[in-house]
């Protein structure tokens, strides 16, 4: 069984196909994987000259079978990937020993959202469609030459959701030691060990010198056994032509270097030739040398991985919606944007993870949960804590999430694990369990038993203990002051049993004044407990300094770094108070009416203050706000100002908005619109649009911006919901004006819809008629003036 | 050189710049240097008259091509890219602060053409011709969708390309470079763009002019 010898002895995979097939005539534009059918008798002969160099493994001639590369063939992808596996039988029935079919798998060759168009369910298929004809032809799949781990996750998946074979998953890293879409090889091994793959590994893009420190990399973290497939060399380009000049020899010296190392299986890619197998295979008799890294819990994002080995990992409270009515609210009317800039500040404050929570009431938590995660993970790389009671927003949370993440969490009540312990699995997620069941028990000791209980119950689907981060739930001195010490017990008992654990921190003080005081306390006093997993608001200076402080203390922050980097800069603080102080006399002669023309973005709230001090709110945006923005606009319709200036200007006017609207009262409040904002589905350039919707806001539009990409169902389906006062599309080309074409008849299928403004580089007033749009906005002011003109 | 690309990306027609945008105009340069990663490939072709790639047996019917590129025997078909990490960072500053989103955006573009021209220099020497890429003048886009498979661009620089023959990464191109050969004024006859360039209407073009 192939199972039982995976990490047990060093096995062979066969080399490179490409440099075989050119061998053999294939030119620049050809499909490799039509040989299956037009040359059988070379394809079986590739594969037994593999065989006959000793390799274990062939690979079946299928790396490009995704049904959309494969649309460009004249042959049905049935018969190709049945071919190329019945030439590979052919040949493993000529051999007298155990060998295997591994059937190849490459990237789709589209891109998944947010970087391309193509979705992950739509990765997903295009990974099933070929499982589904493979499965029961060979022997395990080998996922190879990846470069984005989100499409890793989708082929996974589609694997073991339609079959149980084994599966090989091998990643391409550039010199850098990263993916070409920024993943690192300890973010590699944690999210495909969390999926279950069986064995991972290197291939492609370098030769095994410049592989080493990758291999080295993964191999000192990697729990499951590691294959290696490097280049035969680098890559030279000799008048336009690829190259590669590693010897077999060479490669000989390099294969038994990797073997002792500690790789399982090793093979060849690019520029690699049966000899070089055969030298494979002549390595692999020194036998294995493989043992699994220690367990360490570890969470990721697609490009980010936080460790939990010793330091104190700071979780970002402050995205969930309960006790925030702004955030709330913002949920609720489908305003992202905020939700992303509450994330973006805690990030830059110094969280390492963010718990995401979407709860509130008439929400479809599952449908928000997956599209907050997505946006989340467009935009930054800090790992997400997805929180919720709901076990089916945490299945899509977590399907849709790129890396492994947090789960906020499961309780020892046997129903709540029997129904998220499986989720926690299947997607590898670090699951977080509190100490209670139908109600918290009073004593550290009655719930370090919940917390065995747990742990042990996780066990029993495969779940390691240290991917269980116990809650020993902080309870709140007001009421209980008497427990808080149990809790600080707790927490102590699990770090003596060797286990990791979270405490939502501000609990403590509710109800009590100076609540940031005992806030401070309590954390001191849980971190030297042996706290790992604080949930806080980074935001909150003097919290997070006192986790600087303690770092140092506890000799974590060796020659106080990071407490240098961040404390020294309290002092520069106060002088740039200072120089603020001055510049504050300097703003005397600077007014709002300037402030916004010259889009002096930190000034522009204390002169709105300062304008308040004499003036209602709704004069001041109708004497000096408006007035301004006339002007700038004049001014970049005149060539006086151009385009990154007026888009100061109109940053600048949202930041006066804000402070201006806190102030008003009732219906003066409520911004004018909506308006509703697309780039169509198939066009992932949204500059543009976003441009339009920043110089909109400046003048007090509220923009409900669905993104980019956006499908045809969705614009009607948020101009269902939200009733806009108008929609704008935008697309770049002549190609994507075809969805913007559809998105209109679509719209049009409706009564009431309001009038709809396309834009975007290829097009013109003949075109919006074209397509039955109402107007064109040639740029941004022109979508003012529309815009003013709709909404009187 | 970059800023002043940069610049007329952004439809810069000598306007005042204050000091505050003129440091993040540097720090734009600074930032994308440190994230780009430039990858670059070629392919030589003889070509037949009018514009044939003899390698590929493709003949590209463009004016534009056969005009520029008339005295040369070989063209090469440049690919590059300034990688993945680019366009996250622009997504980011989308979401955070458009005004740095667009001038980063418009850095970046133009530090593409700046490591292009770097090394076309480097690899063919200086005596070659400018750089004419699909969508400039009479030059189909959809050209790209051979070159991509032609060239294995998805392989060799990790590019992917949508419907609308646009790369992602974004910050990514393709050219033909005629060798040995002197370079000849670029001109805007035959674009398509021409009724409705923002560049022209600025009084600039999108290239330079000599």
């Amino acid at each position: 069984m192939l199972q039982e010898k995976l990490g047990k002895q060093v096995l062979v995979f066969d080399g490179a196909m490409g440099t075989q097939l050119q061998n053999i005539g294939l030119q620049a534009g050809d499909i490799p994987e039509e040989y299956n059918i037009t040359r059988k008798a070379d394809m079986v002969k590739i594969h037994t000259s593999y065989l006959d160099a000793g390799a274990d493994f062939i690979t079946t001639n299928t790396f490009g079978c995704s049904p959309y590369k494969m649309a460009d063939s004249s042959y049905a992808l049935k018969d190709l990937i049945q071919h190329g596996i019945a030439n590979a039988k052919v040949a493993k029935a000529q051999v007298n020993r155990e060998v295997y079919i591994a059937y190849d798998m490459g990237p789709i060759g589209q891109l998944l959202e947010p970087m391309g168009t193509l979705s992950f369910d739509g990765a997903y298929q295009q990974f099933k469609a070929q499982v589904e004809l493979a499965k029961d032809e060979v022997d395990a799949f080998i996922v190879e030459t990846m470069t984005d781990i989100y499409e890793v996750k989708a082929a996974i998946l589609a694997i073991k959701e339609n079959c149980d074979l084994p599966i090989i998953v091998s990643m391409t890293f550039e010199e850098n030691g990263r993916s070409l879409t920024g993943t690192d090889p300890l973010t590699f091994v944690n999210v495909v060990e969390g999926l279950g793959a069986d064995v991972l590994g290197v291939n492609c893009s370098l030769g095994p010198k410049e592989l080493m420190p990758i291999v080295k990399e993964i191999l000192d973290v990697a729990r499951i056994p590691m294959i290696v497939q490097p280049n035969a060399g680098l890559p030279c380009l000799e008048h336009g032509e690829t190259h590669y000049h590693l010897t077999s020899e060479e490669y000989a010296m390099y294969a038994k270097q990797f073997i002792q190392m500690g790789v399982s299986i090793i093979g060849g890619c690019c520029g690699t030739t049966p000899e070089f197998i055969k030298e494979a295979t002549n390595a692999s008799q020194q036998g294995i040398h493989f043992t699994p890294a220690v367990k360490k819990t570890r969470v990721s994002s697609g490009s980010k991985t936080v460790t939990f080995d010793g330091q104190v990992v700071i979780c970002g409270e402050r995205l969930n919606p309960t006790g925030k009515k702004k955030l709330k609210q913002a949920l609720l009317e489908g305003s992202f944007e905020e939700v992303i800039r509450e994330a973006i500040r805690q990030q830059e404050a110094g969280a390492d993870v963010l718990d995401v929570n979407v709860g509130v009431p008439g929400l479809d938590e599952a449908k928000v949960m997956v599209k907050v995660v997505k946006m989340l993970q467009e935009v930054m790389n800090v790992p997400l804590q997805i929180d919720s009671s709901s076990p089916e927003a945490l299945e899509q949370a977590c399907r849709y999430y790129n890396g492994r993440p947090l789960i906020n969490s499961i309780n020892a009540k046997p129903s709540v694990m029997k129904a998220i312990l499986p989720i926690a699995k299947k997607y590898g997620g670090v699951v977080i369990g509190l100490t209670l069941a139908d109600q918290i028990p009073l004593l550290a000791s009655e719930r370090v038993d919940l917390a065995k209980t747990m742990i042990q119950e996780a066990k029993t689907y495969g779940i390691h203990p240290k991917d269980v981060i116990i809650d020993c739930l902080t309870l709140t001195a007001s009421a209980q002051q008497k427990e808080v010490q149990e809790t600080l017990e707790a927490v102590r008992q699990m770090k003596a049993l060797g286990h990791h654990t979270v405490l939502g921190v501000s609990n403590v003080s509710f109800g009590l004044p100076n609540r940031p005081l005992l806030n401070r306390t309590f954390l001191t006093m849980a971190m030297q407990a042996g706290l790992d997993l604080p949930i806080i608001n980074p935001l909150d200076f003097e919290l997070m300094s006192t986790i600087d402080a303690f770092n140092v203390i506890t000799y974590q922050d060796k020659e106080s770094v990071a407490y240098i980097e961040r404390q020294a800069n309290v002092t520069v603080e106060k002088t740039i108070t200072t120089t603020k102080g001055k510049m504050a006399t300097n703003m005397d002669a600077l007014n709002l009416y300037s402030c916004i023309m010259r889009g002096l973005k930190d000034e522009v709230k204390t002169l709105t203050e300062v304008e308040l001090q004499t003036k209602e709110p709704l004069d001041i945006v109708q004497e000096v706000v408006i007035p301004a923005l006339n002007q700038v606009g004049e001014d970049y319709e005149k060539g006086i100002i151009f385009l990154p200036q007026l888009i100061q200007s109109a940053e600048t006017t949202k930041l006066a908005f804000e402070v201006l609207q806190s102030k008003m009262q009732g219906e003066a409040k409520s911004k004018q619109g909506p308006i509703v904002m697309a780039t169509v589905e198939g066009d992932i350039h949204d500059i543009g649009k976003n441009i339009v919707k920043v110089v909109l806001e400046s003048y007090g539009y509220e923009v409900i911006d669905l993104g980019k990409n956006v499908p045809v169902q969705t614009v009607v389906d948020a101009f269902l919901q939200y009733k806009p006062k108008a929609i704008g599309l935008s697309a770049l080309m002549t190609t994507t004006v075809v969805s913007m074409k559809k998105t209109i008849e679509a719209l049009h299928q409706y009564d009431n819809v309001p009038p709809i403004m396309v834009g975007g580089a290829v097009l013109s007033q003949e075109i919006a008629d074209e397509i039955g749009a109402d107007y064109y906005g040639e740029d941004a002011m022109a979508t003012v003036k529309i815009v003013q003109e709709i909404i009187k | 050189m970059i800023k002043e690309t940069a610049l007329k990306y952004m439809g810069y027609t000598n306007q005042e710049l204050d000091e505050g945008f003129l440091e993040l105009l540097d720090a734009c340069v600074e930032e994308v240097k440190e994230v780009a990663h430039f990858k670059a490939t070629y392919v030589i072709n003889e070509v037949e008259k009018p514009f044939t790639l003899k390698k590929y047996g493709i003949e590209i019917a463009s004016q534009d091509l056969i005009q520029a590129l008339d005295t040369c025997q070989e063209v090469a078909i440049v690919a590059c890219t300034l990688g993945m990490a680019i366009d996250q960072r622009i997504r980011y500053y989308n979401a955070t602060d458009m005004q740095k989103a667009i001038v980063f955006d418009a850095v970046a573009s133009a530090y593409v053409e700046y490591c292009c021209n770097r090394y076309e220099d480097e690899v063919f020497g200086v005596h070659h011709s400018y750089r004419y890429a699909p969508g400039y003048g009479d030059i189909p886009l959809a050209l790209n969708q051979d070159i991509y498979k032609l060239m294995n661009l998805h392989k060799k620089l990790g590019l992917s390309l949508d419907a609308s023959s646009l790369f992602v990464p974004m910050k990514s191109m393709t050219g033909f470079v005629g060798l040995q050969m002197d370079k000849q004024e670029k001109s805007c006859g035959r674009c398509k763009q021409k009724p409705h360039c923002g560049f022209l209407k600025r009084g600039t073009t999108c290239y330079k002019k000599n």
